[in-house]
């Protein structure tokens, strides 16, 4: 009975998702912004509040939701600062960055973000291609290890709550994101992203609303401190860093992921022209601190039940024991919520770097950019995440993994975040991304440095790099005096 | 037994009590801490926006 009610809830959001995938095709279809820019920019129609929550859905995965409740489970209420940074750091981020980029991409016509770093940087046609191309196969392959993760963690909620096995779960899933993706572009992901993020906000609301029902924050966060001090008040910043004053690195992690990574930045781009950002900063806020809640789950079933064998099955444990079936059915469709709309934005993303970057930076003609490529290389990536998750061989796969996205962070902090300071040429910024990226696989593989330390330190020496030589080509100035 | 410096220094004594007020975790007070930071910032920069606009605005106008 409960999994038929779960599998009328799944059909009912999956033909919405899909509604508004048709609905968001007719929209840029209908625009002059066709051949590219609609698809891929969503038409430059993004307004304040769907891109708030396009960046806070896609910002909050579903980590947010199932590995946070569990960390904070193990470790306490260091999680619960941790996973809060993510916050501020997207609020930020888009108050103080998002303009920037938007008004260079639309001097230099910028619809993707490797072409935004070929475009905003003078050089040759030839350099133009080469960095349009390396940053557009760097997102390829480090976003399409990073799709397998969030594929895995959709098959294992939705096979359990849809009552199948986990193959058949994802390529369902998957399948549903693909097709709204494939409809209606970047407009349909940020649409989608807006409306899965209002259920995350919903589920955060309840399951908060819940935990306080029961107990108030301070006798569960005094009784936890009763059996475990080191939850309460951690001496270190575990598993974040040794320490207590580490934790603070995740926020400037989080604010260089927000303003690099390409599914996050793209969104910059596709921002109206008349926006207001500090509007959508002002909506971001709430969201960010709403679904900042979620982590005291963790908190609250150490309070509960001390005991739990597996910390990653606090949260599923929560919902079965303290939710009714019905209500505990909904949060899990909004977990899934979460995990789809990162999924959704990863797939646009790495289909716009195989069908539109590297496509074009090989010698293609601009016009082949048609809308038909980019929706069929969609569908083909779709089948790509789901061959590298069940079928290809893991050992390679797990080294990529292994350096993640912060490689990719690694690279672009350079070029993206430095162009602020300085006006460099297209020499520079290729040699800042080499930078970045070498010295954070070193960092990684050769010193075991943490998957949050490395990409700033790495980052660092990517923009070490870029403003010394930028500054060097330019005679020792900002801007270059001749272009 | 003698007591280490740190224990007994009154700054040190400080940072303890600072835990015991608000929520009784340093953690759970930077996340509150935090949350009125995200409020407050956006909130006076796009006070400080609009009313820039509207000045300028008024200028226009004249």
């Amino acid at each position: 009975m409960q999994v038929m009610f779960n599998w009328i809830v799944f059909i009912l959001a999956a033909a919405g998702m899909i509604g508004v995938g048709v609905w968001s095709n007719k929209k840029i279809k209908s625009q002059a912004a066709q051949g590219g820019e609609g698809f891929l920019l969503g038409g430059k129609q993004i307004g304040a509040f769907v891109g708030a929550g396009t960046l806070m859905a896609t910002g909050y995965s579903g980590w947010g939701f199932i590995g946070s409740p569990g960390t904070a489970y193990a470790f306490g209420s260091i999680e619960v600062l941790a996973n809060f940074f993510f916050a501020p750091a997207i609020v930020f981020g888009t108050l103080f960055f998002a303009n920037f980029m938007r008004k260079n991409a639309e001097k230099s016509g910028g619809l993707t973000v490797p072409e935004y770093l070929a475009s905003t940087h003078r050089g040759t046609e030839g350099q133009k291609r080469l960095v349009h191309f390396f940053a557009g196969l760097a997102t390829f392959i480090f976003l399409s290890v990073y799709m397998i993760g969030q594929i895995r963690a959709v098959g294992l909620v939705a096979s359990q709550w849809l009552d199948i096995s986990e193959v058949l779960a994802s390529i369902l899933l998957i399948a549903v994101v693909a097709i709204f993706t494939i409809m209606g572009g970047l407009l349909a992901v940020a649409l989608t992203d807006t409306i899965m993020c209002i259920g995350m906000l919903i589920a955060s609301v309840i399951v908060f609303g819940v935990i306080l029902q029961d107990v108030s924050l301070a006798e569960m966060i005094g009784t936890v401190g009763q059996m475990n001090s080191e939850l309460v008040n951690p001496t270190t910043s575990a598993p974040y860093g040794n320490t207590r004053y580490s934790v603070y690195l995740v926020f400037v992690y989080a604010l260089l992921f927000t303003t690099t990574l390409p599914y996050m930045s793209v969104r910059f781009l596709s921002l109206k022209e008349d926006i207001k950002i500090h509007k959508m900063a002002l909506y971001m806020a709430p969201m960010g601190i709403i679904l900042s809640l979620i982590p005291f789950v963790g908190m609250y079933m150490f309070y509960k039940d001390p005991t739990l064998v597996n910390p990653d099955s606090a949260m599923p444990v929560f919902l079965n024991t303290f939710l009714s079936p019905a209500l505990g059915g909904i949060i899990t469709l909004f977990i899934l919520f979460a995990m789809l709309s990162t999924i959704s934005s990863i797939l646009q993303a790495l289909a716009s770097s195989l069908s539109y970057d590297m496509y074009v930076s090989l010698g293609k003609k601009k016009e082949i950019r048609s809308d038909f490529i980019n929706r069929l290389v969609v569908g083909l990536t779709a089948i790509w995440g789901l061959f590298l998750t069940f079928v290809a061989p893991q050992g390679m796969l797990n080294q990529i993994a292994y350096i993640g996205t912060g490689g990719l962070i690694s690279m672009f902090v350079g070029p993206i975040i430095m162009r602020t300071i300085v006006e460099a040429d297209l020499k520079t910024c290729f040699m800042s991304m080499v930078t970045g990226f070498a010295v954070n696989v070193i960092l990684v593989l050769g010193f075991d440095v943490g998957w949050v330390e490395a990409p700033i330190i790495a980052g660092l020496a990517g923009s070490v790099v870029y403003v010394a030589m930028g500054l060097a080509a330019n005679s020792w100035k900002r801007v270059p005096a001749v272009e | 037994m003698k007591r280490g410096w740190g224990s007994s220094h009154p700054s040190i004594k400080i940072i303890e009590k600072e835990e015991e007020i608000m929520t009784g975790s340093w953690a759970i007070n930077e996340f509150f801490i935090g949350c009125i930071v995200i409020m407050v910032v956006p909130l006076a920069v796009y006070l400080y926006r609009e009313m820039t606009v509207v000045k300028e605005g008024d200028a226009s106008d004249v």
